[in-house]
């Protein structure tokens, strides 16, 4: 390993996507389960651009630039929804909320 | 067309006289008897018709040499690839034999009916069913394919039982007709499986195409004994015989008609017409010969038990049958066919005779309560003495002839022997015993009938007694035939010299001579004078044994079949299946926890799932 | 070693490791500082790549606006305190969940691996690059002329977002008053 290679990049973007995601499933903390998303929609930027470079193209970069805006857009909806759950539930934590089940 | 027209004209004496019976005139019994007078009519027309066309046959070439056949394609029946079914008619001297008999006999005896059913409400129906019958009859002998036999074969079935329940108030009969159709449909399986093997080995149903086919050993057994079993259900041989006496039931014209005459012999008939391939194993033959002599004796031993005049005969038919069963198990079909023909003409003579003396004593049937009615009814006496005579097989008569004639055949054939003509000869000499003992106790010595049927006692009018004496004229000089219409119809005869063959044909007519002869002394000599009523017997007891082993074994045994498999195996997997489902649920169950986060890991596994299965699966990405 | 190899090594440790504290840590601002580090890490990394909109983007976005909006509301929620959320999962569902998880990961791996040495599909060297103007020049140009329809696609969506946004958080007359 002389040269730093895309395909390592590549590596450490799976990775974070794999925490991400265990984050996702093993948290009950409403907010920190949203952190856990940016973390995997992040992995997955790091990996298009990782690919752009691979492929020598510049479409990668746009399609980041696309994701980031989305994740935006999102993470304000979802705290807002979070908020408006907070007002009439007084709890962030998933397993509190449970009226739609059974 | 001729053909074709002889048998529909049955067929629509049986329409007309059906819709007249719908009719709520009661037409019987006013004169002129409309019904029988159509009937009657049709089915002399069909005679006429058959003479005409039986002598055309006689002038397509010489009746000795050759087979000469008239045939009448109507219309293709079936066609399902290879297997072809023409509905057709085929006239050749082997049918026209059994056409001439079943319109002229037949003829007589609606004539006889007009007066016999002449007080019966049900006239119309009668007719209607009689003349069903004939036209059944009539494809069964001249059909040219094995189905359409079939088709002529079910027919007189059902018209056997329409007929044996005719008067159907009375459920004993209908049990009687129900009785004689089930042990035919036995019978039937058998014809059936015949053809399907026919089918196989000739690649065709047409009757000629089937008999000059050459299966395997093997198969010209197995297709034997099928045949067989048909002629047995039909022809009322063992196993398969206990519906004749029942059948009695019917009218006594019906007896003559289907019992005697026609239905009965549709057995011969279908062996004769197959005759080569079932002559082809030898096995086939011994069976029918063996069964055929078997039944004979025992018919004729069950027939000294009986004192109904009706059952007398019918067992008498069953053991005559068995002759000629016995004929063709010998590989004779000529002789078996002649003695079809005398048969024909003898024994309807004597149910004839028989329903005279019943219609005159108002309706007795015992024996026993008869007697001294040679004087009351001299027409009868004289024309019955004639078919005794017949069967007893004394010359000049018709019966000495065919009866002498397969005696005689089945001794000197190769496929007969000794034994079974040793115990023909036997049977004659007891049918012998038991005619004369019911010609002595219904016509000779004192009278035994009761007051009030003497008071009834008359003679049967012109319209009973003309069939009469035209059937006693043909049991006198029906054997005369014998020479040219004794053949096999592949068109070998048989002359009668003495001494052709090792066995002289005199020694054989002097033997059965003698043994009809002995018979009748005997009987004379037993009930000339005593003639107290005796108990009917059942010596062989077959008849309480089918009705315990299917009667009662088979409910029982359906039964107990139902409480072991419906309730031991079929609830059993029922209810296992429903638990089975109702386990399983509860298992799968635990995956729904409502969860998402428990859903995110199921489809992280499934994603895991797949992608190990994309690389290291089927299709694989090779080098990963 | 090169210094991309070198600065590659750094910023991914640190990335990972911050993600790491993301998840574990029991106080959810301390998650959202840690995020914030994973961010910056992430920027160094896209800079490794020479991919500079990107990763000037990358804290301008998400660090400075992003968390910025969730540390915002977890202090509205009064969320700052430790929770014990890791701990209410049973012990057989969180192992479950890593088998899986880095089951997953390990074949998603071995699939990137694949990647080693493949020619590439296009064509923009380096020198291309530099002298089509840099990274920026090229990102843009290619935005605003092959994939202006999509650009103009995310402006609604930003729209849409907002609207949503102001309507789940608003106060008073209206679904949330009879909710209350």
């Amino acid at each position: 390993m002389n040269a730093f290679e895309p395909w390592m990049m590549l590596v450490v973007s799976l990775l974070i996507f794999g925490i991400g995601l265990f984050g996702l499933i093993v948290r009950k903390n409403l907010l920190v389960m949203l952190m856990c998303v940016e973390l995997m929609l992040n992995g997955v930027n790091l990996s298009f651009v990782a690919f752009s470079k691979m492929h020598q193209s510049i479409e990668g970069h746009l399609a980041v630039l696309f994701v980031m805006t989305v994740a935006a857009a999102e993470s304000a909806v979802g705290l807002g929804l979070v908020i408006a759950l907070f007002r009439t539930l007084r709890t962030v934590d998933s397993d509190q909320i449970q009226m739609l089940r059974d | 067309m001729m053909i074709a027209l002889l048998v529909f004209l049955p067929l629509a004496g049986f329409l007309i006289n059906g819709l007249i019976s719908l009719s709520p005139r009661k037409w019987g019994t006013c004169s002129p008897n409309v019904p029988g007078i159509i009937a009657t009519g049709m089915m002399a027309i069909s005679f006429v018709i058959a003479c005409f066309q039986f002598l055309k046959l006689g002038t397509m070439g010489a009746l000795m040499n050759g087979a000469p056949v008239l045939e009448e394609t109507l219309f293709s029946w079936i066609r399902l690839g290879p297997f072809i079914v023409d509905f057709g008619y085929r006239l050749d001297r082997l049918s026209g034999v059994f056409t001439l008999v079943i319109t002229g006999v037949g003829s007589l005896i609606h004539l006889y009916s007009i007066g016999y059913m002449a007080h019966d409400r049900g006239v119309a129906r009668y007719f209607a069913y009689l003349n069903l019958f004939c036209f059944f009859m009539l494809n069964l002998v001249l059909g040219q394919s094995l189905v359409h036999v079939f088709l002529g074969w079910e027919g007189v079935g059902l018209a056997s039982y329409l007929l044996i329940g005719f008067w159907h108030e009375d459920i004993l009969k209908v049990h009687a007709g129900q009785k004689a159709f089930i042990m035919n449909r036995i019978g039937d399986l058998g014809f059936l499986f015949a053809i399907f093997l026919a089918f196989g080995f000739a690649g065709s149903v047409d009757a000629l195409a089937v008999a000059k086919a050459t299966p395997p050993a093997p198969v010209a057994a197995a297709f034997a004994v099928f045949v067989f079993i048909a002629c047995s259900g039909k022809s009322a041989q063992i196993p398969l015989f206990t519906w004749l006496p029942d059948a009695m039931a019917g009218p006594t014209p019906v007896s003559a008609l289907i019992h005697a005459a026609t239905m009965v012999t549709s057995g011969i008939y279908l062996l004769a017409r197959l005759h080569p391939v079932i002559s082809s194993s030898a096995g086939g033959l011994a069976l029918i010969g063996g069964l055929g002599a078997m039944t004979a004796l025992v018919a004729a031993i069950l027939a000294c038990f009986q004192s109904d005049i009706k059952k007398i005969l019918a067992y008498s038919t069953i053991s005559q049958l068995g002759f000629m069963f016995t004929a063709c198990g010998a590989a004779e079909y000529g002789a078996g066919v002649f003695h079809v023909m005398t048969h024909a003409f003898f024994k309807a003579l004597l149910f004839l005779g028989a329903g005279s003396v019943i219609h005159a004593l108002s309706g007795q049937q015992d024996i026993f309560k008869m007697g001294g009615l040679r004087k009351e009814l001299p027409l009868t006496f004289w024309t019955f003495t004639a078919g005794w005579a017949a069967i007893l097989g004394l010359p000049p008569f018709s019966g000495f002839f065919s009866k002498d004639g397969i005696i005689h055949e089945v001794w000197i054939s190769p496929h007969g022997g000794g034994v079974l003509a040793g115990v023909l000869l036997f049977s004659a000499l007891i049918t012998a015993y038991y005619m004369t003992r019911l010609y002595v106790l219904v016509f000779f010595g004192a009278s035994r009938i009761s007051k009030k049927e003497k008071e009834h006692l008359h003679e049967s009018p012109l319209v009973m007694t003309l069939p009469l004496m035209v059937l006693a004229l043909a049991s006198l000089a029906g054997g005369w035939f014998g020479a040219p219409v004794k053949f096999s119809p592949a068109g070998g005869i048989h002359g009668g010299t003495a001494g052709e063959h090792g066995v002289p044909e005199s020694l054989v007519m002097a033997a059965s001579v003698l043994a009809a002869l002995a018979g009748a002394a005997m009987a004379r000599f037993r009930y000339a004078k005593k003639a107290e009523s005796e108990p009917v017997l059942d010596p062989f007891r077959i008849d309480s044994f089918y009705g315990m082993a299917f009667g009662k074994g088979v409910p029982a045994l359906a039964g107990w079949i139902g409480r072991w498999i419906e309730d031991g195996v079929v609830q059993r997997l029922a209810g296992w299946t429903s638990s089975l489902v109702g386990l399983s649920g509860n298992l799968i169950r635990v995956v729904q926890t409502g969860s998402a986060q428990a859903y995110l890991v199921m489809i992280v596994i499934a994603m895991a799932a797949f992608l190990s299965w994309l690389f290291f699966g089927v299709g694989g990405y090779g080098k990963f | 070693m090169d210094a991309r190899l070198l600065a590659f090594f750094i910023f991914s440790t640190i990335a990972v490791f911050g993600s790491l504290m993301v998840i574990f840590k029991k106080n959810p601002v301390a998650s959202a500082f840690a995020l914030v580090v994973v961010f910056f890490s992430f920027a160094g990394l896209y800079a490794v790549m020479a991919a500079h909109l990107v990763a000037a983007l990358q804290i301008l976005v998400y660090t400075g606006a992003i968390m910025v909006l969730f540390v915002f509301v977890i202090m509205l929620l009064n969320q700052d305190s430790p929770i014990e959320d890791l701990k209410a999962s049973s012990g057989a569902f969180k192992g479950i969940a890593a088998i899986a998880v880095s089951g997953l990961v390990y074949l998603l791996i071995r699939a990137a691996l694949l990647a080693r040495g493949v020619r590439p599909a296009g064509d923009l060297t380096d020198e291309k690059l530099a002298n089509a103007g840099g990274n920026v020049r090229a990102v843009s140009e290619s935005l605003f002329s092959d994939h202006l329809f999509h650009f103009e696609l995310t402006s609604f969506l930003l729209l849409g977002a907002i609207v949503g946004t102001i309507a789940l958080a608003k106060r008073g007359a209206g679904k949330e008053g009879a909710a209350t």
